[in-house]
């Protein structure tokens, strides 16, 4: 028999009904476990009498917050799998989303340009905000789908050009949450403050937590007063944030505190230590940094010691293991890994669990590179992969050089990364000029970009150069010290 | 251009990747109407430090200065005269 999150969540309920889901985001919004469960119902014989059914797959385009999670769920009652549209992306990426993955209808607010994109026939109303659009899907999905009881795909683009969408389904999501919770030991009497976007996070975190009876508190921004009001209002547990929102909570002068705090979890990105120090001088609380990537879910947390091995993503919760592909003499490697709960597959080109496994002797290569001390903690230190990560945010360069090199000026572009101070790192584009063409100022670049990519994959500098620094093998060279002069490589 | 239309034209550009909302103008709440989120937020401070020479100190990302297109300004104008201040 098949297993169905939303079963999971409703036997939950019907545990206690009375049990606050849902705290916030205004300061009298109150939803239980049971009141959840109506909605969610609600919703789902809505959608059942739309057309929606078993096998289908649809897009969720909204912001995050309850009414997402009750789509989702309601999703998964009529047994249909979700694939996540960011609300951030531009429309054209929007659109590569469906031109790579078969998706029979979507869910999206009504008064945005993706509808108007969709649009083909009348929306059917879920909500004042909310329509569903019925689509033709643009192609057809792979034969191997059906039989993996898909919950989620999740969209990536891959580091050639071609499409990788992630495929969770409901037992692998399960086992992910059972894993994590080794450590993470949710329960009722949780409370968690949550700060993320849906669109990207909620395998390992939101259907976690409505899993084991926990209560989800919704903020109205994201500044660090508003945070460590609503934490302090709903007596809050833990914070699940990324390093953006403990910079925040850190610049808060007032006299807020976060005594019920048992963990603050970092996730997304790479924690600075003086975010880090400035966080523990202000709450006396060190804040539990994290490994989370959607191929493997949440192998490993820095649960016992955040302050003394601060910087480290902690040792491998207990299910996983690691080891370190090719180390080099500072014994420095790729991650691999393998556990519970890894992905079941990829979309495009496809590739079974099985066959990514088989790869590399069984074990899920990461793209990430880091060292394991003598200690068994593990550190993150660079991806071999050619991604940047914008406070958390990660994209493939060539998206970006995919983009710039459409231009009609531009003959050929190399996009790096480079530190920054508030965002950790920010794209940079060197930029060959074609023949016969004047250079586009950066203004009209940056507005070009701005019509066709999410606004932080946007470079933030440009430099033109009359041919793209190489290795003696024609390698691109992107490393950003040896491709700026010193004046340039001061932090932004 | 001024320093309102600069900000208005960023915040459009940058920040409105779908139809500017109903209503949008330089008082608009661009927090509870959804553009700011935490990222854009930390984007629109990298943005303004590199493009104003200014300095964003502890205290200063609070809603108030971040909540309209004029809070903005303010903001901007208020951090300007700071630095233009002479020191002893």
């Amino acid at each position: 028999m098949t297993l169905n999150l939303a079963e999971i969540f409703f036997k939950q309920s019907d545990l206690m009904p009375e049990h606050p889901a849902i705290l916030g985001p205004h300061e009298d919004t109150s939803t239980s476990y049971g009141a959840l469960r109506k909605e969610i119902e609600t919703l789902a014989e809505q959608l059942l009498a739309a057309g929606i059914h078993s096998g289908m797959n649809v897009g969720l385009h909204y912001p995050g917050g309850q009414a997402y999670i009750a789509f989702t769920y309601a999703l998964w009652v009529c047994g249909a799998c979700v694939t996540p549209i960011p609300m951030e992306l531009a429309t054209e990426e929007k659109q590569l989303i469906f031109q790579h993955i078969a998706i029979d209808a979507v869910i999206t607010t009504t008064d945005c340009q993706l509808f108007a994109a969709l649009a083909l026939g009348e929306a059917i109303s879920l909500t004042e905000q909310a329509g569903l659009l019925n689509l033709n899907a643009l192609r057809t999905p792979p034969a191997e789908l059906a039989g993996l009881n898909p919950a989620f795909i999740r969209f990536t683009s891959g580091t050639t050009g071609e499409a990788k969408g992630v495929i969770l389904s409901h037992e692998t999501i399960f086992a992910r949450i059972q894993a994590a919770n080794q450590g993470l030991h949710i329960d009722a009497n949780d409370r968690i403050v949550w700060l993320l976007s849906m669109a990207y996070h909620f395998a390992v975190s939101i259907v976690a937590y409505l899993s084991f009876g926990a209560t989800i508190v919704l903020c109205k921004n994201s500044f660090g007063s508003t945070i460590l009001q609503a934490a302090s209002r709903h007596q809050a547990t833990l914070i699940y944030a990324a390093p953006t929102h403990y910079e925040l909570m850190s610049h808060d002068r007032s006299d807020q505190t976060l005594s019920g705090i048992r963990l603050a979890i970092v996730t997304t990105a790479y924690l600075r230590p003086d975010i880090a120090e400035a966080f523990y001088q202000r709450f006396g609380i060190a804040p539990n940094e994290t490994y989370g990537i959607i191929e493997v879910g949440l192998p490993a947390v820095n649960l016992d010691a955040p302050k003394e091995k601060r910087g480290s993503v902690g040792r491998l919760l207990p299910r996983y293991a690691v080891k370190l592909d090719s180390p080099d003499e500072n014994g420095v490697g790729e991650i691999m890994l393998f556990g519970p709960g890894l992905l079941d597959a990829y979309y495009q080109p496809w590739k079974s669990r099985e066959v990514i496994l088989n790869q590399h002797g069984g074990w899920l290569a990461t793209g990430d590179l880091g060292f394991i001390d003598e200690d068994g903690y593990l550190f993150i230190v660079g991806r071999s992969k050619e991604m940047i990560s914008v406070a958390g945010m990660k994209f493939f360069i060539h998206e970006v050089e995919t983009v710039l090199e459409r231009h009609p000026a531009i003959q050929a572009a190399c996009v790096f990364a480079v530190k920054a101070r508030r965002l950790g790192e920010t794209p940079m584009a060197h930029v060959v000029l074609a023949d016969n063409h004047e250079p586009p100022d950066e203004d009209q670049l940056k507005a070009y970009c701005g019509e066709h990519l999410a606004s932080y994959k946007i470079p933030d500098r440009f430099h033109w150069v009359d041919s793209l620094a190489r290795t003696a093998s024609g390698k691109l060279i992107r490393n950003a010290d040896k491709l700026l002069t010193s004046q340039h490589t001061k932090i932004l | 251009m001024n320093l309102p239309q600069q900000l208005r034209e960023h915040i459009i550009n940058r920040h409105i990747k779908d139809k500017a909302p109903e209503g949008f103008n330089d008082d608009y709440n661009l927090i509870d109407g959804g553009i700011l989120d935490s990222l854009a937020i930390m984007n629109l401070i990298a943005w303004l430090e590199k493009h104003y020479a200014i300095e964003f100190d502890e205290g200063d990302i609070v809603l108030e200065n971040f909540n309209s297109v004029n809070a903005l300004v303010n903001f901007v104008q208020k951090k300007r005269a700071a630095s233009e201040e002479p020191t002893d």
